[in-house]
This record gives structure tokens, sequence and C-alpha cells, in this order.
């Protein structure tokens, strides 16, 4: 930790989130926990995909029995994943080492969740298998497949960063799970029918339009199309974004209390 | 506490730089996207972008769709993409286009709003829901135009659809047709100077509900305005005069879009038999049609057995080849399921159709609508204009020279072995393998017909119809071309003679004719009866006006634009008697002409929205893989089908000796072969089912396969790397 920690200051506050990002990557290869995430997320997404989602009886040249379920299962494998990012640090104590190293806490935080990130991103690659599948089955479209999994990508991204900011709120790794799953499960709401229905009674057009522009789902499923729009990309762009800077908000709090 | 209120604070700018980034922000970059699909399916045409930037008063689309029940019959996805498509039409048309997509409820205001726009729903299920589907839009002036039902099959033209809909509205008036023709399309005296007149062709009335029609007189020294008229029809044009000529020449070139209707032999134009004088029933415009880069074969009409029209023949149909029903259920490739002409048509109908083929060194290009399968041919009209009687009676005259041109020689060398390879001469391209029966059961209970050594393929074809009445096959399958039919087991007797020991001994044996039939279809190539053509042309006048020309307006040598145009070789297909029966239509042949001039009638831009190439995209391996399991378990199969049949009918003679009571007096020894039959039988039962179940499971066990390796071989590499990386750094530690 000494000679990281010496690292950490000689380098410029610009490299500082890239050394963590560095340090945390190899950290997950280094503990078991990572083997039963990939274990776990690959076991799962292979069952959804051909057992739920009967990719094979369907018949069709699509990978969207594969990206459907995604939503659902990541809501609970991301804060997983991140539960552990601020819990871990505050729970063993190396949270305080850390932030008496002079760097920025956007820096650490940053390099955190783009470690995480990358990590998923290394788990989603390991599901080209489907694509090589479907690809060998049939003539699916190529194009819409790449931007479903650009889509996939957004969307953990923005469950990670919803939860890295929960697991910065407590020691408790549990609790920082639960409090990530809730609030992911909030952006998924306008996926209910029932709610949808609820909000719509009210009468409101803009309310309904704007219940259902706070979804994961619809814009989910507009990527999932084939399209790559702006407006999907702001939102999960600044969702991400929202959420690191709540997340570097608490980390300095805990820094200066 | 401050602590508490510094996290609150930060959770509040957070959420307000979120939440104003994706309302503000999403909306601003709106139309900013890309559409990564391989056929561009979420991006709109230029075409429409072109038209939807032309509209000047708002239109209001009204979508009606029930898009609850649209899971029940499947169309969500389509549902999905209609809503799509109509968003994207109203964003490109800059706030001229209102878009309401509405379900309506049952006996709601909304309801009865649909009903009153022409849009009806279906009735769904036993609970009475109703499933609306349909589109309306309405102008300022309150004009309806109606999808009444939106038909995902018809997917890939949903964007011409729409575009069409939203011209009907914007533009005030009917597109305007003038129509040059030698017939009395609008009644009148016929070719026959001493008949009596004839009334009016329906198709007139059918397509003024769509059009301003304007015949002009034969004669025109004058130019055809092009402003004035959006197209200009020309039907069977016998002996144009040259200004004529000269006036459509020059129309074309100024991009007027023409459709002409030629025809080497118009039946109709004939006056009755008993009362004729020989007339020239042909119509040509030779040279206007090869400017364009179209030729109408000169003296040839055009037949085709397999689409032959069945017409009652001494108690038998004969397909007559003249008489082309041209049935995409027959051969899909008819009509052209490409374009938005032809897309929607199921089967037209044409009498004596002419053979139209790209002109040498033509500018232009040349798509086919309309053609015969592969083995229509011509024949000379000479033969149908020297004949004294009505073309049916020639049916059974033309029939036999069909099938005797039909295609080339069986020859068969001596006695045909097991397997043996037998080549069909004159031009078929590839060898066929001929494969005989030496197993007599096989002919048993079989009408067989006698085949001589050297038959012609027209006996094959002669013998397979006997073959196909004889079985009591519906009456399409007669055609004695037909694959389906001859692989439903049809046989043939071929008697050899051969020198024997004691002299020459005949020998038969049964031949399948499903090979001989197969080598004889692919054969031939289709031809053209309609076509569309476009692109750059020249004029058919390059020494300038003819004479007699009144027009003072400048000579074009080359067309400025694109010129578009439809060629169709026949005209007898418009004639009441080959489009209705009574007041119900026989086919498509209305829509031909009617889609034609609609398609020519509307914009550049219209015309390029060429269907754009939506398909379900299918596992085909999987369907491949599903055929190859499915022929290999057929022979099995099939071999364990005859058994049980054989077995049943073995038993069933030694059960025969029952009395009317149905007891059966047997010996016992009888009793234990009916025993052992049945044994037998059971056993055969239970393999054929078997056999059919390991069809099955072969396709589900491809579909567990790649289940399994995708369920364990990424997990399984995961583990072995960590495994590796793990023993690694384990020998790094020791090695410390």
């Amino acid at each position: 930790m000494s000679a990281f920690a010496e690292t950490l200051q000689r380098s410029t506050y610009r490299s500082q989130w890239f050394r963590i990002f560095k340090r945390e990557l190899r950290g997950y290869f280094t503990t078991p926990v990572a083997y039963v995430f990939l274990v776990i997320y690959l076991l799962v997404q292979a069952g959804f995909t051909w057992g739920i989602g009967r990719l094979y009886e369907q018949s069709n040249a699509t990978l969207y029995p594969f990206f459907n379920y995604h939503p659902w299962f990541l809501l609970f494998l991301m804060p997983g994943l991140g539960m552990r990012l601020w819990a871990e640090e505050r729970r063993s104590g190396t949270i305080e080492l850390l932030l008496t190293l002079p760097i920025r806490a956007g820096s650490a935080v940053c390099g955190k969740f783009l470690a995480a990130w990358t990590f998923f991103g290394i788990a989603l690659l390991l599901t080209m298998g489907e694509w090589y599948t479907v690809a060998w089955l049939g003539g699916p479209d190529h194009g819409v497949i790449l931007v479903g999994y650009l889509g996939t990508f957004l969307m953990a991204g923005a469950y990670l960063a919803i939860s890295s900011c929960a697991s910065a709120l407590s020691k408790n790794q549990v609790i920082g799970l639960v409090l990530g799953v809730v609030v992911c499960f909030s952006f998924m709401l306008a996926d209910i029918p029932m709610m949808v229905s609820a909000v719509d009674a009210l009468g409101v057009d803009a309310l309904t339009e704007a219940f259902l522009q706070m979804s994961f789902r619809t814009h989910y499923d507009n990527l999932l199309r084939g399209v790559i729009e702006a407006r999907d990309l702001v939102f999960f762009g600044t969702l991400i974004g929202a959420a690191l800077y709540i997340n570097t908000a608490l980390v300095q709090l805990k820094k200066a209390s | 506490m401050q602590s508490k209120t510094l996290s609150f604070l930060a959770l509040l700018v957070g959420a307000a730089f979120f939440i104003s980034s994706v309302y503000f922000g999403g909306a601003a970059l709106r139309h900013w996207r890309i559409d990564n699909t391989e056929d561009r399916l979420y991006t709109l045409a230029q075409g429409t972008r072109n038209i939807l930037g032309r509209i000047n008063e708002p239109i209001v689309l009204r979508l009606f769709y029930s898009r609850e029940l649209a899971p029940e019959v499947g169309i969500e996805d389509f549902g999905r993409r209609v809503e799509e498509l109509l968003a994207e039409f109203e964003d490109a048309a800059d706030g001229n286009i209102v878009l309401q997509i509405i379900d309506p409820e049952p006996y709601s205001k909304e309801e009865e709003l649909a009903a009153s726009l022409g849009i009806r729903g279906t009735m769904l299920n036993a609970k009475g829901d109703l499933l609306f589907f349909g589109l309306a839009a309405t102008n300022s002036v309150d004009e309806v135009a109606t999808i009444g039902d939106l038909d995902p099959s018809q997917e890939s033209f949903l964007e011409y659809e729409l575009a069409k809909l939203i011209i009907k509205l914007s533009v005030a008036e009917p597109p305007k047709v003038a129509v040059f023709s030698s017939l009395p399309l609008q009644g009148g005296q016929g070719a026959n100077p001493f008949g009596p007149p004839e009334p009016a062709w329906r198709i007139v009335a059918e397509l003024a509900q769509t059009f301003e029609v304007e015949f002009l007189p034969a004669e025109r020294t004058e130019p055809l305005d092009a402003l004035e008229f959006d197209a200009v029809l020309v039907v069977h044009p016998k002996g144009m005069p040259e200004t004529t000529r000269y006036a459509i020449d020059q129309y074309a070139l100024a991009g007027g879009k023409v459709c002409v209707l030629v025809d080497p032999h118009c039946v109709f134009e004939l006056p009755p038999p008993q009362a004729r004088p020989p007339i020239d029933a042909s119509s040509e415009l030779p040279e206007l049609l090869h400017a364009w880069g179209v030729d109408v074969e000169p003296g040839v009409v055009v037949g085709d057995l397999k689409l032959g029209h069945l017409i009652p023949f001494r108690n038998q149909a004969l397909p007559f080849p003249l008489w082309t029903d041209l049935n995409t259920g027959v051969d899909a490739g008819v009509l052209a399921e490409d374009d938005v002409v032809t897309s929607s048509m199921r089967l037209v109908s044409m009498l004596a159709p002419g053979s139209l083929r790209v002109a040498e060194e033509a500018t232009t290009t040349f798509t086919p609508l309309i053609r015969t399968t592969p083995g229509g041919r011509g024949m000379d009209v000479e033969q149908l204009q020297r004949s004294p009687e009505s073309i049916i009676a020639l049916a059974p005259t033309l029939v036999a020279q069909f099938l005797e041109h039909a295609e080339g020689t069986i020859e068969f060398s001596g006695v045909p072995e097991e397997g043996a390879s037998i080549t069909l001469s004159d031009g078929v391209r590839a060898p066929v393998t001929f494969e005989f029966s030496t197993d007599p059961e096989v002919a048993e209970g079989n009408e067989v017909v006698l085949l001589q050594p050297n038959a012609t393929a027209a006996d094959v074809a002669q013998a397979l119809r006997i073959q196909i009445l004889i079985k009591g096959l519906t009456v399409t399958d007669t055609d004695g071309l037909d694959l389906e039919a001859a692989h439903s087991g049809a046989k043939v007797l071929l008697t050899t003679r051969e020198a024997g020991p004691h002299g020459e001994v005949e020998i038969r044996q049964f031949g399948d004719l499903s090979a001989a039939v197969d080598g004889m279809a692919i054969r031939g190539l289709r031809r053209n009866l309609a076509a569309r053509v476009r692109g750059p042309i020249k004029t058919s006048f390059p020494g300038g006006a003819p004479e007699r020309w009144e027009g003072d307006d400048e000579h074009l040598g080359e067309s400025t634009t694109d010129f578009n145009g439809i060629v169709i070789a026949d005209v007898d297909f418009l004639h009441d008697n080959l489009c209705w029966r009574g007041a119900s239509p026989l086919n498509d042949n209305p829509s031909v002409l009617i889609n034609a001039l609609e398609n020519l009638c509307g914009s550049n831009d219209l015309l390029s929205l060429r269907s754009r190439g939506i398909e379900r995209r299918l596992f085909t391996k999987k369907e491949e893989l599903d055929q190859e399991a499915r022929k290999r378990f057929q022979a099995k199969g099939d071999d364990l089908a005859k058994k049980q049949q054989k077995l049943e009918g073995e038993i069933r003679e030694l059960m025969q000796g029952a009395d009317e009571s149905g007891v059966v007096y047997t010996s016992s020894q009888q009793i234990q072969k009916i025993n052992d039959k049945t044994q037998e039988l059971a056993e055969t039962r239970s393999a054929l089912g078997r056999v059919k179940g390991d069809l099955k499971r072969e396709i589900d066990d491809l579909g567990d396969t790649l289940f399994l390796r995708n369920l364990l071989l990424p997990p399984g590499l995961v583990l072995l790397l960590g495994m590796l990386y793990g023993l690694h750094c384990v020998t790094r530690r020791k090695a410390k």
C-alpha cells in the first residue's frame, strides 16, 4: 500500500484515476469473488436466453431473447458488483488511508467505477459465443446486435453508478446491495404495465410521457432496435454522470468528517 | 448535521442535472441518430422527405390501433413499426402533420369516429373484442383518405402507401390521364362495321374513380403538356399517325410518364367468327418502344402450359396454354414481388400476350413485372390469324404443339439398369438421374402406361397426365408438367426389346417420372409480359418534328430527367370477360392497369420509394438441417409405412373367412399366423413412431447441444483461466 501511495502522490491528478483504475481492475482477478460473478453471470444469461427466451425454438435470427432479460437480472447482478466498491473500503478502514492521500475524491470514484464497468465489459465480451451461435444458425442483422451490446453496456453502467453511490452510504455491503437494487428498480417501474396504467389513470399525458422517459426499459428498447439516438445516450450518460457526482460528494463528506 | 444537509444538496443537484439534461438535451438532440440496421429500417427515404416537405396545409393522421389486443394476433411488432414510422412522418413534415394514436374503447366516441372515417374493427374472439388497426388521414377541407386495414405482409410497402396517402390529400385534383386507343373502350362501333355497337369497357369506369380520364383523337398535331397530363396511356396502337407518335415522344422526353399496352393478337378486337373478314388484330409501336429500351418480339404470342387456363374439352379439362393464368400459387415468380405495382397481386389472366425483350443498346433499366414460368414459349401469331375458328377451338391443336415442343427427347438405350442415368437431350443443362424401381410391388395397383424406348417428353407428359387423371387428383394437378403430381408417385411402364437366347424378348420395367419431369422444368427462360422501364432516353425522331406538326415548341433530342414507363404486352386482359364475372372480379387484372397508372402518376419522389427490404430473419441453418433430417428419415419411414400397409393387407386376407356375425373359422395354424402377423404389425407401427420421434429429436438435440455449449463453455473457460492465473501467482510467490 505504501508503494502504491507513493506512486499516487507522485502522479498528476489526471493520471490518478487511471492508477486507481488499474489497481482495482487487477484486484478483481486476484480474488475468487470476480470469478464467481463471471460464472454466475454467464450461467444466468445463457439460462435466460435459451431457457426462458427460447432463442432456438423461436427460430428468429436475432439476439433479442438474449438482450430482453438483461435489464432484469442485471438489476441484481450490478448492485452485487457495486456493493463492495465503497462499503468494503469503509469496513476495512482502507478508505481512511485512501483519502489521506492527496488525491481528488472524484478521481477515486471514477477510477473505481470505470474498473468495475470494464470488468463487466469483459463479462459481456465472454457472451460473444451467443452472437457467434446466432450468426451460425442464420443471417442476423449484425448492426442491430452491435448496438444491442452497446445498449447493454450503457445500461449496466447506469446500474453500476447507482450501486456505487449506494455503496458509499453504508459500511454494510448488504445495505448497499439492497439500496442499489431498490433505486435501480425504481427506474424499471415504467416497465410494469400496472404502474404505467396507474400513472396513465391520472390523465396527464405529459406526466405519463415523463414517467416513460425515466424508464431504463424505454431507452434500452430504443437501442435494441439498432438505432443509436442522442436522447438515449444522453439519458444513460447523464444518469451515470449524476450518480458519480453524488457519489463523489458522499465520499468527500466522509473525508471531511 | 451539516454533512447530511450537504449530501442532500448533492443529491438534489445531481438529480436536477440528470432530469433537466434528459428533458432539454433529449429534446434538443431529437433528430440526432444513427440508424445501424442493415436495411436502414428507421430512416425515411429522400423521396418521402421531399413529399413531406411540400405539404402546405395541415394533415391529421389518426391511427386507430387496439394496442392491447395486438399480441393476440401477433402484430405488436408491426404495430410498433407503424407507430414509429408515423412519428417519423410527423417529425419530417415540420408541423404539417398532426399524429393521433387512438385506441378505441368499445362503445366510445373514438369508436364512432373510426366508423365515421371508414375504419372498422375486426371481431377477434367470442368475447367480442374488436381489433382496430387502420389509418385515416384528413386535410383542412375534411377530405378523408384511409388505409382501412394495415397488413403486416405488406410491411415493405408501408412507407410508399403512407406517402401516397399524403399526396392524395395534399394535391387537390385527381391525376389526369390522356388516352390514345384504337379500341372502342368507351363503347361504340367495333371492328365489324355491320355488327351492333359495343358497350363501354368497364375498366374505363374503374379508371374514372381514381383518375380524370381524357380520350384524345388518334391524330394529334400539338404537343402534350407534361404539366397538364400526369400520364399518357396508349392502348393497342395500330398505325398510329406520325404526329401523334412525335407528341408522345416529346412528352416522354420532357419527363412525362407513359403506359403502353400492345398486343400481337387482340382476341376481343376480332368480330365473331361467322362474320369475319380477315383482319389484323395486332398492334405495335416499335420505334417509340425501342427508343425506351423495349422490343416486342414481332409476330410472336406467348403461351405457357403450366399456367394454361383450364377449359372443358371432350369431358376433360385441358390447360389452354395461350390463356395464361399468372398465378403466384403455381409459380411465385410470375408477378414481381418487389414492385409496388404487382406485389399485392395473386392472379392475373392474359390472353395470347406478346413477349417483351430488352432492346439492344437500351439506355434504360428494364424491370420485368409479369413473366411466364421458365416453361413459357412463343409461337407464330400467323397461325392464330389464319384460323377461321375461334381461338378456343384451336385449344387441342395448340396443347399438342406445346407438348411436342415442350422439351427434348428422352433416350433409352438398352434396358435401363437400376439407378441408370438418363440425359434429356436438347439443351437440358444438367443430366438427371432416372431411378428405376425393380420392385414389382411398387407398380402393383398403379395404372400404368406403356412407354416405348425413345419416347418423347411429350409422351412422358401425356402419360403423366393420364396417370394423374386416373389417380383422381384435383383438377389443377392435371397440368402435364406439374412436379408435385409427378412426385406423388406416378409410374410408367417402360418396355424394351432385347435379344435373348431364345429370340427377342420384351422386358418391362417400371420407372419413376419425377426425375424426367424435373429435367424438363429446368429448361427455358421466362418470357416477359409486362415490364417497367426507367432511365435516360433519346428521341425516336432524330430528324426533328414530322410534317404537319403544328406545335412550335423546341425539339427535344434527349430526356432532361429519367423517363418512367410501363409496357404491357396484352390488351385482352382488360376486357370485361377476362376481369369480371357478373359483379365479382375474377382476378387482379384491373389492378394491373390502375396500379401502373397510379404509380406512374405519382411524383418521381413517390416512384423512388421502392419497396424497403424488410424480411423476417430466420435461422436458415435450422431449416436446412430440418430438411436434411427429414429427407434422411423419409426413406426409412417410407419403407416402414409400406411394410405396415402390406401386413395390414395380409391380416385382412387371413381374416376374410369371417361369417356374417364376424366370427372367423380358422385352423389353429391360421390363428398362429394371424397372431404372428399382428405382432409384427405392432412392431412395425412402433418402429414407424420411433422414426418420426427421431426426426423431431434430432432437431431438438441440436438446440440442446447449442444451449449446453453456450451454458457451459464460457464459465468453463473463466474457471480454467482463473485456475491458471492462480497457479501462476502461487509459483511466482514460491520462486520469490
